[in-house]
């Protein structure tokens, strides 16, 4: 498989992946005022902060053979290490932050009153998010699950610790770029190269256009 | 009050740029060392680390390492000239950076040999007896430096390719950017066997050698050492080379368990 194609499988399943608990911990920071919100708020951003090598490095130790995810103490084999579901985990917890906040920040441009309506009307809790506080929001959501989907696109670090840059199956475009430019593929690199630019151009132009501020005529 | 505050902004970015533009002065005075940039393959981390305080002593320099696999150094040099030594695990990177017009031609010489191994985690139940069985179902990722770039990769490909096990296990073969990060997989469990030097291995207590390839059937290891042209401190450089063949550095080579080889340019 080719590193392009490799990228955009893990990519994809890394937005499937993410996006449920992304956007339902990105409601709760919007919506909740509970204890403890902000502790969760900062651990969901932990990973867009801390070094990448510094997840590899714990998802590495927590699955590897003598940690507690590893065959000997769960009695099987996950079979994540070296394996492209193991790149999507990787950049799957690379990802999360940024699908979390941007989905918060969807769900908090949608004006409470008109939750508060459709409750008074009669709505139930379940209907009214996914009636009215779901359609509402879905630019933003989109735009979350876009910006998650780039991240996974571009994610090295952890990646290349969980996954390992095996050409054909782990061998991303970031891990390709990496490894032509260590043996000398200049050209190979730059091709590489080019059509990232080109798939994140895309994305974040997408992006961009769904996040820009339109007068909502509902 | 924001303005007090970006006032107080900029006296802190002036004062640090003045330190900063202040600080290198003392170091380029006459009085200090001649600072050698040692660009190193990995796998000579430990043997150099161990020999720099008696060399730094001996050459009155300062020793600077930059340790990685040989195909990351000797593209660095390519890429910028800030190398006075570059110590290469094969002959083909020291090649890359001479035809480069990089390498004083005079102080290049062959400087150590190593043997390959195969190693696995220190509680391996893995029995390795000759090159095929590294086919063996149990076998299910073998980690090695990447074999298409890394000397220890391409010493450790030339080996199996020369015993016919190449393509039985060419697809189980986990590349990683260099020897030590191959080791550190194998310590951490995440593959079932690794081919490293014999000088890794040994410096690990998480391993345990599952079998050493015979230097017989193994390709011809070479290590080439070469002061750089046009660097300040060229006359510190080469006598670095030469210390490296001296009788200390010989015997802490010997001791970590490479080969030293005869001087024959």
């Amino acid at each position: 498989m080719s590193p392009l194609l490799i990228s955009l499988k893990v990519a994809c399943w890394v937005t499937v992946l993410i996006l449920p608990p992304g956007v339902l911990l990105g409601l709760l920071l919007a919506r909740g005022g509970f204890r403890g919100k902000s502790l969760i708020e900062t651990a969901a951003t932990l990973p867009l902060v801390l070094p990448p090598t510094a997840v590899g490095y714990l998802l590495l130790r927590l699955l590897g053979r003598y940690g507690p995810l590893g065959e000997p103490s769960l009695g099987f084999d996950l079979d994540l290490l070296f394996t492209w579901k193991g790149a999507v985990l990787a950049s799957g917890v690379m990802a999360l932050p940024l699908v979390v906040r941007t989905a918060r920040v969807a769900f908090e441009e949608v004006d409470p009153r008109l939750e508060g309506m459709a409750r008074t009307l009669g709505l139930g809790r379940v209907r009214t998010f996914a009636e009215i506080t779901l359609p509402l929001a879905r630019r933003g959501l989109l735009a979350a699950a876009i910006l998650g989907f780039s991240r996974a696109l571009g994610e090295f670090g952890a990646t290349v610790i969980v996954a390992g840059s095996i050409p054909g199956r782990t061998q991303t475009l970031a891990l390709a770029i990496f490894n032509d430019m260590q043996i000398g593929h200049d050209r190979e690199a730059m091709t590489l190269v080019a059509v990232t630019v080109a798939l994140a151009f895309a994305a974040v132009f997408t992006v961009e256009m769904l996040l820009r501020k339109r007068p909502d005529v509902a | 009050m924001s303005r007090r505050a970006a006032a107080m902004a900029a006296m802190l970015i002036l004062s640090l740029s003045v330190a900063w533009a202040a600080a290198p002065a003392p170091a380029s005075s006459s009085a200090a060392p001649a600072e050698i940039v040692v660009y190193a393959a990995a796998s000579l981390r430990d043997v150099l680390q161990q020999l720099a305080p008696a060399c730094e002593t001996s050459l009155e320099s300062k020793l600077v390492f930059n340790f990685g696999a040989s195909n990351d150094l000797a593209r660095q040099i390519e890429a910028a000239n800030k190398a006075d030594v570059f110590l290469s695990a094969d002959e083909t990177w020291m090649d890359h950076v001479a035809q480069a017009g990089l390498v004083d031609a005079a102080s290049r010489r062959s400087l150590l040999s190593n043997r390959l191994v195969v190693v696995g985690a220190a509680d391996s139940a893995l029995h390795v007896g000759s090159p095929s069985d590294l086919a063996l179902p149990a076998v299910r990722r073998l980690a090695l430096a990447n074999p298409e770039a890394v000397p220890a990769g391409k010493y450790a490909k030339a080996w199996l390719e020369k015993a016919g096990a190449w393509s039985p296990v060419a697809d189980r073969v986990v590349p990683f950017p260099d020897v030590r990060a191959t080791l550190a997989a194998v310590e951490s469990g995440g593959v079932e066997a690794g081919i490293v030097y014999r000088t890794d291995a040994a410096i690990s207590t998480k391993v345990k050698v599952l079998y050493e390839v015979p230097a017989a059937d193994g390709p011809k290891i070479s290590y080439a050492v070469a002061a750089l042209k046009d660097r300040p401190q060229a006359a510190a450089a080469r006598r670095f080379v030469s210390w490296l063949a001296g009788p200390e550095a010989t015997a802490a080579f010997e001791r970590s368990g490479f080969i030293v080889l005869a001087q024959t340019p």
